[in-house]
């Protein structure tokens, strides 16, 4: 009965209590939101941050967060680290192959804007928002594992309050 | 192992006139060398019984603005020392021979050199794109006044 308790205003209990009605919109919203599976991408020292908040410590886990080394399988991507312009491309296809819909997290200075490489830098892309679609950008030089769950959790909240017709990438504002 | 002083003594005295001992630091054994003998030196290098430079760390440039310095670092495994190589070519259309016979791991440094600083290594084998994207057709980015699409320059600091 725990997930009935998380949505009063959605869900009426019939009487007899063993039926229920919601809408689809929010038991879809509410089961994405608690398994956002992602896609492994560390190319830099902010992965280390990445690969301590999935470990034990701060367990990733307990969201229903687990890691996918195929983009197949996963909703979100965290772009952990500096991405050259040789990269770039990389990333590209890596976001395109997921299924949508699909969400990313900008993680760390370089990914948001190019970081400590934005001088006098011939190899570094100038933030990851000028290939991909970016949900979350997470500056910081690493963030803590703490700032990644927080932006976790605002992916959460972004993804409980889509629209059905929204899931496709080509709708979304 | 050779000590400072008798490696450079070695050189010199080998090589008179195109070998010059240079101060860098009191832990560094550094000799600069004229383009054209470069060959000359390390097939001297790794030949000679007392010396036997096996072993090439890397090769960097450095753009001097009015002349790239080639950096070598190579060291002995079996006598346990270092030395250090510098040479100048020009800043444009810059030549030297290539060592990659005489130590074939000098292959993809100077493949790097060449494309980082636009120095053209002469009997190279495989002289190609390196490490630069496959379509990169920006010049040789670690050249000062290199500019390019997307590159922004630390302004002045007062
Ligand atoms: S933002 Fe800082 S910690 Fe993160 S990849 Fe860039 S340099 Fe490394």
């Amino acid at each position: 009965m725990g997930i009935i308790s998380k949505l009063p205003v959605y869900m009426e209990n019939v009487p007899g209590g063993t039926i229920v009605t919601t809408s689809l919109e929010k038991v879809l919203n509410e089961s994405r939101a608690s398994s956002l599976w992602y896609l492994l991408f560390g190319t830099a020292c902010c992965a280390i941050e990445m690969m301590c908040a999935g470990a034990s410590r701060y367990d990733f886990d307990r969201f229903g967060m687990f890691f996918r080394a195929s983009p197949r399988q996963a909703d979100l991507m965290f772009v952990a680290g500096t991405i050259s312009h040789k990269m770039a491309p990389r990333v590209k296809l890596l976001y395109e192959q997921m299924a949508e819909p699909r969400y990313v997290i900008a993680m760390g200075g370089c990914a948001c804007s190019g970081g400590p490489f934005y001088y006098d830098s011939y190899a570094v892309l100038k933030g990851v928002d000028k290939i991909i679609p970016v949900d979350v950008f997470l500056p910081g030089c690493p963030p803590r594992p703490e700032s990644l769950m927080e932006a976790c959790i605002k992916v959460q909240q972004k993804v409980k309050k889509e629209k059905l017709q929204d899931w496709s990438s080509d709708r979304r504002g | 192992m050779a000590d400072h002083d008798s490696i450079l003594k070695l050189l010199t005295e080998r090589f008179p006139g195109k070998v010059s001992a240079l101060e860098l630091t009191p832990a560094q054994t550094a000799v600069s060398v004229e383009a054209a003998s470069i060959v000359e030196l390390f097939t001297f290098l790794v030949e000679s019984a007392d010396l036997k430079m096996n072993y090439l760390s890397t090769i960097t440039g450095i753009d001097r603005t009015d002349h790239i310095e080639i950096v070598y670092f190579v060291s002995s495994l079996e006598h346990k020392h270092m030395l250090t190589i510098k040479t100048k070519v020009d800043r444009i259309g810059g030549k030297i021979e290539s060592i990659q016979h005489i130590i074939p791991a000098a292959n993809w440094f100077e493949r790097e050199v060449w494309e980082l600083y636009g120095v053209d290594f002469v009997n190279h084998p495989d002289l190609r794109r390196f490490l630069l994207p496959d379509d990169w057709d920006q010049g040789n980015p670690m050249l000062r006044d290199w500019d390019g699409r997307d590159f922004i320059r630390m302004p002045e600091v007062q």
